[in-house]
């Protein structure tokens, strides 16, 4: 199956008064019609980064190689006004803070009918119909009333309905949702993930999902990659990675996390030792290193490590894979 | 399950009936219009070295409930106890004793911080108002820091020196700076990255078992709450809608809106996960401006009836041996 997306040795680096930071470092990925892939890591691991590259967003400043291909036509190095024709077609972005990404001086249903008219001539009415379609399909209630609402006339969760609304109106290929329920209360997150589920059920959208609750990509993602210090650790399908991981950092990380549904009776957390590195200063060789558990000097410190497929589409980018027990979270 | 020795100690910090109004104000003189029940009528126990957790979506009140058992909000009515005598009006003398007994850690670690302290005048400081004198109050600091996890040499650095984590920690050496019993915890790693988490939690758990802490933990992570608590408290609008041992309620939810919210909190396993039943309420939290009669939850419960609409559900005793504000309890 040809992939709806692919990335190629993607490399993004910004300048700073400190030198050069590379945000994202040669990652290479692949995203199939109808497949959810999950894109987790912790604050500064090159995540949102990677999204923004895809979709031409970033500033003129930051430095891009490598190769995106989008439906089998590159993207990067596009024109401007190239990007924006795919833009909200053909790909289309939802992003965490939805009061921040409405404009609040148009009503929700004409930045959403935008959306259509940007890219193709309907006539008022048809226009309105499909607005009123989508607004319907996201679970906003009453969309007669709502669609000539102002984003502050709506709450929390149905802004976050609404920006999907906008992101779909044109069926893309292609959905980037980033962080697209962190702000939200988790009862209203669950409607979101829902609406998410039906409209991919439905149009076979290939969905970037950028996150960083491993509880939410254990429920929706197909694939999960993760990324530390702008690199990708490992990339598996969701139940390999969470029962099979193989890098120490994914380990670590999973180990971590306290559980809702069972009593870890007065045991302590697993705590991976350390700090996240700076993209400034990050340690020769794995940038996991320096909080590695299995990190053996000489080796780990040296060079770093490529990814490699360890059995099939389980991939990890590690020195020492084969010297540690493999674990998962179960 | 019996109960952990804990339940049988002293109780430290009692709220009773606390209720916080803020008043809305519109139009040109800013005259009161009506007013919000931000808190409608908490009461809870801390016992030394127990952990309650305040749960609950956002607005429902947790946070005010926090800060008013400190006095850092005033209560429009209730009262705050500590072992045992009540904590009248706000008195300067009273709160100089019950600030130095009940400490608070805040959410942000960036903002809770004054970025022109160093850290060692920042751990000082209560020290200083309370009277401790220089040497005592150095040593002391060299101490905290060493027991929160931070290298004492680095206590003439500044906030912005330090990461997320690290400033969690100075924030909780402040906290515990005049040796307090009780400590109220406001999402205090929620700000935090999920490798940092366990660390700050970890820190807890011991200071709590070496030094005999009570925590009021106020958070939304609900497996958070659930590692660290010995009791577990879910507030809904303003009111708590059940409160009982973390196990029972995480296992046998006595009220729909609790079991809703365990159900859509996701779990890092994903065949656990992808089988789980997920209850997804409709609609959105009410405005507690103008809450649902009856029970403020029936607008979107799926148990509703009449009799919802009409009368308030007191909380009672369930077999489970927690307490739940329902008329048509789960178990």
């Amino acid at each position: 199956m040809e992939p709806v997306l692919s990335v190629r040795d993607l490399c993004v680096t910004f300048p700073s008064d400190d030198g050069p930071v590379r945000a994202v470092d040669h990652v290479s990925f692949d995203v199939h019609p109808g497949e959810t892939l999950g894109i987790v890591g912790e604050s500064g691991s090159g995540k949102s980064v990677t999204s923004l590259a895809v979709l031409g967003l970033l500033p003129k400043r930051a430095s891009i190689t490598g190769s995106v291909t989008l439906l089998g036509q590159p993207l990067l190095g596009r024109k401007e006004s190239e990007l924006r024709r795919l833009r909200g077609d053909r790909i289309a972005m939802v992003f965490q803070d939805a009061l921040a990404a409405l404009n609040p001086v148009f009503t929700v249903g004409s930045q959403i009918a935008e959306a259509i008219t940007e890219h193709h001539d309907r006539s008022r009415a048809e226009v309105r119909q499909r607005v009123l379609e989508l607004l319907d399909l996201v679970g906003i209630p009453n969309p007669t009333a709502r669609i000539n609402q102002y984003p502050h006339e709506y709450s929390g969760g149905m802004r976050q309905r609404a920006m999907i609304a906008m992101a779909i109106a044109n069926e893309p290929e292609l959905l980037i949702a980033d962080e697209p329920t962190t702000a939200l209360d988790v009862t209203v997150q669950a409607q979101v993930l829902d609406v998410l589920e039906r409209i991919q059920l439905r149009t076979n959208s290939a969905i970037l999902l950028i996150t960083h609750d491993l509880g939410v990509v254990a429920g929706t993602a197909d694939r999960v990659m993760v990324m530390y210090a702008g690199r990708q650790a490992e990339l598996a399908d969701v139940e390999a990675l969470f029962y099979e991981a193989r890098h120490p950092y994914t380990q670590g990380l999973l180990a971590s996390l306290p559980r809702l549904d069972r009593r870890v009776g007065g045991e302590k957390l697993h705590r991976i030792k350390g700090q996240p590195p700076s993209l400034v200063h990050l340690p020769p060789g794995c940038a996991f290193t320096p909080r590695c558990p299995h990190a053996r000097a000489g080796e780990c410190d040296q060079e770093r490590p490529t990814l490699v497929e360890l059995s099939p589409r389980h991939f990890a980018a590690c020195h020492r894979i084969g010297s540690f027990e493999t674990a998962g979270a179960a | 399950m019996t109960a952990p020795a804990s339940y049988r100690t002293e109780v430290l910090l009692e709220a009773v009936d606390l209720v916080k109004e803020f008043p809305i104000r519109s139009g040109v003189f800013r005259r009161r219009s009506g007013s919000v029940q931000a808190v409608s009528g908490v009461s809870f126990a801390v016992r030394r070295g127990e952990t309650i957790g305040l749960v609950g979506e956002s607005g429902c009140g947790k946070s005010t409930t926090g800060r008013m058992l400190l006095h850092l909000i005033e209560p429009t009515a209730g009262e705050v106890r500590f072992k045992g005598t009540a904590i009248a009006g706000a008195g300067r003398r009273s709160l100089k004793t019950l600030r130095r007994n009940l400490q608070i850690v805040f959410q942000d670690p960036y903002a809770s911080l004054n970025p022109r302290m160093t850290v060692a005048a920042t751990v000082s400081e209560p020290m200083r108002i309370h009277g401790i004198g220089r040497a005592e109050a150095r040593q002391r600091t060299a101490d905290l820091l060493q027991t929160v996890g931070l290298n004492p040499e680095h206590a003439n650095r500044f906030p912005h020196e330090f990461s997320g984590g690290q400033r969690q920690r100075i924030g909780i050496a402040r906290a515990l700076a005049l040796e307090p019993d009780v400590l109220v915890l406001d999402e205090p790693v929620s700000a935090l990255d999920v490798s940092i988490q366990a660390g700050v939690v970890n820190l807890l758990e011991e200071l709590q078992d070496r030094l005999g802490l009570a925590y009021v933990f106020i958070a939304h992570d609900l497996s958070v709450v659930r590692h660290i608590s010995d009791t577990v408290a879910v507030m809904y609008l303003g009111k708590i809608v059940e409160i009982g041992p973390a196990d029972t309620v995480y296992e046998q939810p006595a009220h729909p809106y609790t079991k809703a919210l365990l159900s859509a909190v996701p779990v890092p396993d994903p065949r656990v996960e992808r089988a789980r039943q997920r209850i997804v309420l409709t609609g959105d939290v009410p405005s507690p401006a103008n809450p649902p009669s009856g029970c403020r939850f029936r607008t979107r419960c799926w148990k509703a009836a009449e009799i919802c609409a009409v009368q308030v559900p007191p909380l009672t005793l369930r077999p489970g041996g927690q307490q739940a504000a329902c008329h048509f309890p789960e178990a």
